[in-house]
């Protein structure tokens, strides 16, 4: 008896890898449901805590569409409650996770920060901020690889893309950083960095979302995990700074499956 | 380790220290629903829409949506913020059409004036044009549709002018997503009891034209139902959740 709980546990436990292994066959193809946009999406909660207590510093939810031609677009929308921010998101990259366009509108603890779109068109990337700061533009030259922080987790793996694919080397990437503070006199506007992180190797992970095939990295001293093939976030840790988010919820599908 | 400090903190905003754990000031209260598309005379669902509303600590409300509607070949992304009032303040909106990408636009309305600014596969396109004070926006999910009845004077009653600034729902040819202006007529019904999936809710019954009959609950004017006869469309709301 107690063999079949724990087998129909581990069953229960793999079935989201298994599902999620089934839908990460094709990167690109013709849709085969009913919606000739989408080719799968995902969808999940995080958990933020901190890593000793643990103790509940806020949540987030994503929703991502993996398109015909590659390309993805991730919602996302935070409740960090432990500094009184709440952002709303939406990234659009395409095949290679290179971005396209990005609008965030920021609530932080002295109130509405801003609402932005960022616009990538080959080396430029244009951005326009209007808040309580005024309405700023911005343009910059962007490398060809590249990626932006909007600060919601979900969408964090994305900076990982570069993976050479090398465990143990230093590797380093751009990243188009969002001012996110709660000084309302600073737009939500970005500033281009350097990024460094080493990849650390291949892992199974089990959260309270279910059980992945994941790719561990130190990205920046934080410790992440995530999917191999649409990099969804599935853990970050940094003990430094006692932070922890974890993925608690997860869903995926085909288009062939009509309710999301 | 100081390089490593500052990356840190620009990479996640969530994990700079904090002083305290309290309740997030600025969601006032927040809702989350479904809708399915359905035909009208065979109940067929034909697509799905899913919404997230926020309610500020300063009365404004951000929508963040997403729908596809299969048999046009439609998926879009949207983003709505509205005034206490519900006036429109800014639209950000991503439209895939049939296998392709056409378009990701913000529409920003200051005082009488909205400027839309659009990526599109042919390039960039630029609008700026006057509003009217009463007016609203169609950006095509259909939770937000509920807001075009913002500035309706109930105690008048009988049919009033509705002028909507409409989004191209195709995003076609090379005024891509870019929208237009009308007026139609709106008329509150009254009030009615009405059962969806997602439960009995006391609702605002508006007809548009005599050809939509909208049905509208509660102070966030959250969508219930939408009927548009003469295209067979029913739209239902299948799930909400709400949260302080």
């Amino acid at each position: 008896m107690r063999h079949l709980i724990k087998t129909a546990y581990r069953t229960a436990l793999m079935a989201p890898l298994l599902l999620w292994s089934a839908f990460a066959a094709a990167q690109t193809g013709d849709s085969e449901g009913p919606n000739t946009n989408i080719l799968r999406w995902a969808s999940g909660t995080y958990a933020y805590t901190t890593l000793t207590e643990p103790r509940d510093r806020g949540w987030e939810r994503f929703h991502m569409n993996v398109y015909t031609d590659g390309s993805r677009a991730m919602n996302m929308w935070h409740d960090l409650s432990a500094r009184d921010a709440q952002f709303t998101v939406i990234l659009r990259v395409n095949d290679a996770f290179r971005p396209q366009e990005a609008f965030l509108s920021y609530w932080v603890a002295n109130g509405f920060k801003g609402s932005t779109l960022i616009r990538v068109e080959d080396a430029t990337l244009s951005a326009s901020a209007n808040g309580p700061a005024g309405l700023h533009n911005q343009t910059l030259t962007v490398p060809a690889t590249f990626s932006i922080g909007t600060h919601p987790v979900s969408a964090d793996g994305w900076h990982l893309a570069s993976d050479s694919g090398e465990n143990g080397a230093e590797q380093t990437s751009k990243i188009y950083s969002l001012e996110a503070s709660a000084d309302l006199t600073k737009p939500p506007l970005g500033t281009l960095r350097d990024l460094t992180f080493k990849r650390i190797g291949e892992e199974t992970l089990t959260v309270p979302a279910g059980t992945f095939e994941t790719i561990h990295y130190d990205l920046s001293g934080s410790q992440v995990w995530v999917t191999k093939q649409d990099r969804l976030m599935v853990r970050m840790i940094n003990e430094r700074f006692d932070r922890d988010y974890v993925l608690t919820e997860f869903a995926s599908g085909s288009n062939g499956e009509k309710i999301e | 380790m100081k390089r490593r400090f500052a990356i840190v903190g620009l990479l996640a905003f969530a994990i700079m220290p904090f002083s305290a754990f309290a309740e997030n000031i600025n969601i006032t209260r927040w809702a989350k629903g479904e809708f399915e598309y359905r035909s009208l005379s065979t109940g067929e669902v034909s697509g799905t829409e899913a919404w997230h509303l926020t309610v500020h600590p300063d009365g404004t409300r951000t929508m963040q949506t997403r729908n596809r509607l299969d048999e046009a070949g439609y998926q879009r992304h949207v983003t709505y913020r509205v005034a206490k009032n519900f006036r429109p303040l800014e639209v950000t909106s991503v439209y895939w059409v049939k296998g392709e990408w056409r378009g990701t636009g913000l529409f920003a309305i200051n005082g009488d004036t909205l400027e839309a600014i659009v990526k599109t596969p042919d390039g960039m396109i630029r609008q700026t044009r006057s509003v009217p004070e009463n007016f609203s926006m169609i950006p095509h999910p259909l939770s937000t549709n509920a807001w075009n009845t913002w500035y309706y004077d109930k105690a008048k009653g009988g049919a009033q002018p509705m002028t909507v600034y409409d989004m191209d729902a195709g995003a076609q040819a090379v005024s891509s997503m870019l929208g237009k202006v009308y007026t139609q007529d709106l008329e509150f019904i009254g009030t009615e009891k009405m059962t969806t999936p997602a439960g009995t809710f006391e609702v605002d019954h508006f007809q548009v034209e005599d050809v939509v009959d909208m049905y509208i609950t509660g102070p966030d004017a959250i969508l219930v139902r939408f009927k548009w006869i003469p295209a067979d469309r029913d739209y239902v709301l299948t799930s909400l959740e709400t949260g302080s």
